[in-house]
């Protein structure tokens, strides 16, 4: 029958000995053993092949192609044809070596490396850090889980947390652990210590190894006790080992002791602070403990935060995308730079879609050609397996080594979740850059340094203090356009729309932050007097802010106007501002008598029509303004606040019957209840003919006098084109014929 | 154009799906089927939006009916895990889940969806972030779905191909599957047994015995289809009409449209007919190891006039069917595209000569540049291989390219091409754009330029070679 037993013990504690004596003394009973060591310092097997190193299964991983890979070249046979392996893993500080477990696993699991033999011994890293060592415990692998500790605290706090990880696998009841070889250290009190802690969590001693020299002589000829002479009594203690650990053995469940229990039990003292709690993180000596405690993946900055932080207590909101494709997607506006993603090429793919989506829609639809959106210039370090365990730094300094020679106007790197856990150093990186060539790194961790929305900002927010040059004095007529969204498919548009209202005044744009700007405009961006921003939003408020604090910048009031009482404050704001103001009358007026012509041409029939509107929370003052001028009766407008942000969807919210509340599965339900003749809403379900008219409020709408005026067009075309389409009816046929 | 600005750089070029999309595509194309990702928000957003473009499915279901009527979820509505899409639900990991493990939020979302949706199966995904952690799926998935049939994928690969993560998507879940798969295979086993001895059943098999017109109906797999393939539904309806010509049944198109009933009923088939090397050649070898299925491995899919007759001449000699209808169409095919082309080429010499440049899977590259290469006389100026492939093949394009007088092409960067029709994905298209226009891209692969297709098309058999024949026609009209 076979039997997996993994080993489990603090690093130090003498686990890779105890592991290799009693694979030898297991072998000498006949049994078939591979032993695996699942330490990076892959010395496991040492012992049993008589001090040679072989070759790790991560560094064989990682210069083997795989169409070459054969596991003949990581097994080694050892002491008495003990199978021999070593996953390695990564030098410490770098890489993932949970991930290099679980890697490696994988590849013995491919090769059925295991089924020749009968007997796996898995020599495992002292503690439970993360689920990567947890593998061995997994019901898959070990059937049997034996505990090595000394007298010393760290080793029974190990253990302890040993016990905490299986109990996370097998709860209360299922019994898996053999129990505990006790490594004699010869310190005060260890028997005593290491019974206590065996009764108090339910486990046998199965050993106790002796302090002895016999295990330093056999270190120096690198053999195991099996082959050395005079070292009779530890000799039989693994053998006798060996009989206890065979199928079929008693094994006991996990049940480990609460931290301050731990330390009552073991050093039989009261540990308590002056508010009586007791201090987990200091000894009754008051020395601070390390190390033991199960650790964050994740580098220190990221740990620090959080601190006290337990996942099961915090109530976290969604993080809509990830900072990482907020970061590239705003970055790629700088069209002179380089984007580096540092990350799998997953994470690049679909950032490269969401960017090049509408471009490839516009190109396609409209013959409109966006060069940043259509070929950005980004591209991925493809981080494999052998980064993921290894660390990636090094193949990401070549990449923006490479990045440099082709003399962009910048590199800027991005860092995505693989990278930022296993803690790359991006400064590395930075330190590459030249006056030239400046090399600007955003930590955006993927997403866990926040979402979409937080990835564009600190975009921002790096490229502005990296580039900006704090030197250059306003000159000139011109502003700097802010925050235009990335991804709108309008975004060119409006930047047009806009452009031209502004040179009809006389006024250039200086650059666009960011929006198709070059890394010398963004240099020069303190040479526009006005800045302006291109949406009122949160995000764009805070950017202002920031501009405003730390750059002095000056603002219009006005955002990229949107409908024509909005286009009106826009113009003679800006134009005040450049002392241009005798141009603006002219200017008004010609886009005042073509809104006014529109109104009144659809006046007829939309009076005294009734709407319903159910909108997500952005300002609609531009459709309201339109429709009001158009006659038309606003019954409700119903706010569908995802996020939870204060309601704004109007100017004047005291004129609107406003309701913060909305379910959207109630809107339709409602609508017969008013007796709308529209119901604007951006879920539009089937409906009967002819019941009201049904369209939306584009999510992006177009800037300038017009806004309002195309959606209020479209909803008189739709009123008098009642007819929904036969197709409407055609649902029967879905049902029918396609559904299923 | 409207407007042009150029602002290329060298030695940038699009970025291809990987193995996170592969395995995710590879189980979205399964018809009754839920996939769960275990990963960040970031991940999901493309994979959802465009699962629920590439493929007609039904909708969601709640897991109970009312009065006997199944009620459907209004995706819509579903903020929680879902967030308002009807694909790949994900467990939306943030900084905390990263430090503490991912296991309490992934059992919240496996109890959600099963107290919410319907399914046959269930998925569970890592993305490449969630599976440095190390949680383990298959204990969660047991514990909270202990009735459900769940499959678990720890591992998603990091950079490697689309097709390596959509195989090893098929490989997991034909594997972790196998106990139901082989319990059904042996209990059609013995009904088959049984069936022989019974009298009832003779009428049945003579019903078979005539349709196929020897004996049993064969059946047949079609392995490496996927819904991330440009035609994917015109590939599939394409090969299953050929195929039906020969009195032959396509019995799962597994990890393409199927459902999981015919997933576990793929050992019914005779014969696994894998139409992308890249993508099944190790599914169709654990299907022959684990359950004694042969399989006819093709180079590549089956693109021109000669490639599809020479699959149909095996499959004659390999399931002893009558292919007549098939060469016979292929024929009258071949009659119909000479006179299209007779017509062109009287009036100005083409197609032949025209340079062209394909990107894409080394099988597609190979039996597309055979095709417009030997068949239309077009010349490979540049062909780019995304993915590597068995020395073989390799072997054969080269020995093509020296056939051609195109040595050189598999050298040629496709951004430094000036083939007048390039034949690629539409982000390698697109982006030629902004440094040429003489040319005009035809797509082969996904992502497309948006185009929505309602009449399902192929490139693929029969139809598929008249399509690319059309295709080639118009996207020389400037020229003719």
């Amino acid at each position: 029958m076979k039997q997996e037993i993994a080993v489990y013990g603090k690093g130090g504690i003498g686990k890779s000995t105890i592991s290799a004596n009693l694979s030898a003394a297991m072998a000498v009973t006949g049994r078939k053993v591979l032993q695996i060591g699942c330490d990076p310092k892959h010395d496991s097997t040492r012992l049993l092949m008589h001090g040679e190193n072989i070759q790790t299964v991560m560094e064989y991983l990682k210069e083997t192609e795989k169409e070459l890979q054969n596991p003949a070249d990581i097994l080694r046979t050892g002491f008495m044809g003990t199978g021999c392996i070593e996953n390695g893993g990564p030098r410490p500080g770098v890489g993932c070596a949970g991930r290099g477990i679980i890697s490696s696993f994988e590849f013995l699991e491919k090769f059925k490396v295991k089924e020749q033999y009968d007997t796996v011994v898995y020599d495992v890293l002292g503690d439970v850090v993360c689920g990567g060592f947890a593998v061995p415990i997994r019901r898959e692998y070990a059937d049997v889980i034996v505990l090595v500790t000394s007298g010393e605290y760290m080793a029974l706090y190990a253990a302890n947390n040993i016990l905490r990880g299986i109990r996370s696998y097998d709860g209360d009841t299922e019994c898996r652990v053999a129990g505990i070889v006790f490594n004699e250290r010869k310190l005060p009190d260890e028997d005593g210590r290491v019974q206590r802690f065996a009764d108090a969590v339910g486990l046998p001693i199965l050993k106790k190894v002796p302090r002895s020299d016999a295990f330093a002589r056999a270190e120096l000829e690198h053999v195991t006790l099996q082959e050395l002479d005079g070292c009779e009594v530890e000799k039989t203690v693994f053998q006798e080992l060996a009989q206890e650990i065979r199928p079929g053995m008693t094994l006991y469940p996990a049940r480990p002791l609460e931290d301050q229990e731990l330390e009552t039990v073991v050093l039989q003292t009261e540990n308590r602070n002056e508010q009586g709690y007791s201090d987990p993180e200091r000894l009754s000596d008051g020395k601070e403990r390390s190390g033991d405690s199960i650790h964050s993946c994740l580098p220190a900055g990221h740990a620090d935060e959080e601190a006290g932080i337990s996942a099961a207590a915090v109530k976290r909101l969604p993080l809509y995308g990830c900072a990482f494709n907020g970061a590239i997607t705003c970055g790629v506006h700088l069209t002179d730079a380089l984007i580096i993603a540092h990350s799998p090429r997953a994470c690049a793919f679909y950032t490269w879609q969401n960017i090049s989506s509408p471009g490839r829609k516009n190109l396609f639809n409209r013959g409109i050609l966006m060069p940043s959106a259509i070929a950005p210039h980004f591209t991925c370090t493809d981080m494999g397996q052998t980064e993921a365990v290894f660390g990636g730094t090094e193949k990401l300094k070549e990449a923006v080594q490479a990045a440099i020679d082709q003399k962009p106007g910048a590199v800027i790197v991005v860092s995505s979740c693989v990278s930022g856990i296993i803690g790359d150093d991006l400064l590395a990186a930075e330190a590459l850059g030249t006056e030239e060539v400046p090399v600007i790194t955003i930590p955006a961790d993927g997403d866990i340094r926040g979402d979409y929305m937080e990835g564009i900002r600190m975009c921002m927010h790096k490229l502005g203090t990296e580039l900006i040059d704090r030197t250059v004095r306003p000159s000139g007529k011109c502003v700097n356009l802010i925050n235009e969204v990335a991804v709108s498919v309008n975004h060119e548009t409006n930047y047009r729309i806009i452009r031209d209202l502004l040179a009809g005044l006389g006024i250039e744009i200086n650059c666009r932050f960011l929006g198709d700007t070059g890394v010398q405009e963004l240099k020069n961006f303190l040479k526009a007097p006005l800045n302006i921003l291109a949406a009122d939003t949160q995000d764009g408020r805070e950017l202002r802010s920031w501009l405003e604090q730390e750059y002095g910048c000056s603002f219009a009031e006005s955002a990229f106007p949107i409908g024509a009482r909005a286009a009106k404050q826009f113009l003679e704001e800006v134009a005040a501002y450049f002392g241009c103001s005798e141009r603006v009358p002219a200017l008004i007026r010609r886009e005042e008598e073509k809104y006014q012509r529109e109104i009144e041409r659809l006046r007829p029939e939309l009076e005294g029509k009734r709407v319903v509107i159910t909108t997500i929370n952005s300002n609609i003052d531009f459709v309201l303004q339109a429709a009001e001028d158009a006659g038309m009766e606003i019954l409700q407008i119903g706010v569908i606040n995802y996020l939870r942000q204060e309601v704004k969807v109007s100017d004047t919210p005291e004129r609107y019957n406003i309701n913060e509340t909305m379910e959207w599965e109630k809107l339709y339900d409602q609508a017969g209840d008013w007796n709308a003749d529209f119901v604007i809403s951006n879920y539009t379900p089937q409906a009967e003919d002819g019941a009201y008219v049904k369209d939306s409020i584009p999510m992006m709408p177009l800037a300038g006098y017009s806004a309002g005026i195309d959606v209020i067009r479209r909803w008189a075309d739709l009123q008098r084109r009642k007819r929904e389409g036969a197709w409407n009816h055609d649902r029967v046929y879905f049902e029918q014929y396609v559904r299923n | 154009m409207t407007e042009y600005t150029s602002n290329s750089m060298s030695g940038i070029e699009t970025i291809p799906a990987d193995s996170l999309t592969g395995i995710l595509f590879g189980v979205e194309g399964i018809r009754n089927a839920i996939v769960l990702l275990n990963g960040p928000m970031g991940c999901k957003f493309y994979h959802s939006t465009t699962s629920q473009f590439l493929m007609d499915r039904p909708p969601l279901y709640l897991p109970v009916s009312e009065g006997g009527k199944k009620v459907e979820v209004n995706y819509n509505y579903m903020n929680d895990w879902f967030f308002r899409q009807s694909r790949v639900p994900c467990t939306w990991l943030d900084q905390v889940d990263y430090v503490y493990g991912t296991a309490e939020k992934l059992e919240e979302g496996l109890r959600f969806i099963r107290d919410h949706v319907e399914f046959d199966l269930l998925t569970i995904v890592n993305s490449p972030g969630a599976s440095l952690i190390g949680d383990n799926l298959k204990e969660l998935a047991d514990q909270v779905l202990p009735d459900k049939r769940t499959v678990h994928i720890e591992s998603p690969g990091y950079s490697e191909t689309f097709s390596y993560g959509y195989e090893k998507a098929s490989l997991e879940v034909l594997k972790q599957l196998a106990k139901e798969i082989s319990s059904r295979r042996l209990v059609r086993s013995e009904k088959e047994t049984n069936a022989e001895k019974s009298p009832k059943c003779m009428s049945r098999m003579e019903t078979e015995r005539r349709e196929g017109g020897q004996g049993r109906r064969k059946k047949v797999n079609l392995l490496g289809l996927s819904i991330w393939h440009r035609y994917a539904q015109g590939d599939r309806e394409e090969l299953t009409r050929l195929l039906e010509l020969c009195g032959i049944q396509v019995n799962c198109v597994p990890f393409s449209g199927c459902t999981v009933d015919e997933l576990l009923s793929i050992t019914d088939a005779d014969l696994n007919l894998v139409i992308h090397p890249d993508m099944a050649k190790e599914t169709a070898e654990y299907l022959q190891q684990e359950y004694g299925m042969p399989m006819l491995l093709l180079d590549g899919p089956p693109i021109g006039f000669d490639a599809v007759e020479q699959l149909f001449t095996k499959l004659e000699t390999l399931l002893h069917v009558d292919i007549a209808r098939v060469i016979e169409e292929s024929r009258r095919s071949r009659g119909l595209a000479w006179y299209k082309l007779n017509g062109i080429y009287q009036a100005c010499g083409l197609p032949k000569g025209v340079p062209f440049a394909v990107t894409g899977t080394l099988p597609q590259v190979v039996m597309l540049t055979e095709f417009l290469g030997e068949y239309l006389g077009m010349v490979p100026e540049c062909l780019v291989c995304e993915t590597d492939g068995p020395l073989f093949l390799k072997e054969r394009l080269g020995k093509l390219l020296i056939q051609l007088q195109a040595e050189g092409a598999d050298r040629r960067s496709i951004y430094d091409s000036e083939a007048e029709l390039v034949f690629a994905d539409a982000n390698t298209i697109a982006a030629l754009m902004t440094r040429r226009d003489a040319f005009c891209g035809i797509e082969i692969s996904l992502p497309g330029m948006g185009y929505t297709d309602l009449i399902p098309k192929t490139q693929l058999g029969i139809r598929g070679t008249l399509f690319l024949i059309e295709q080639v026609i118009n996207g020389l009209m400037s020229r003719i």
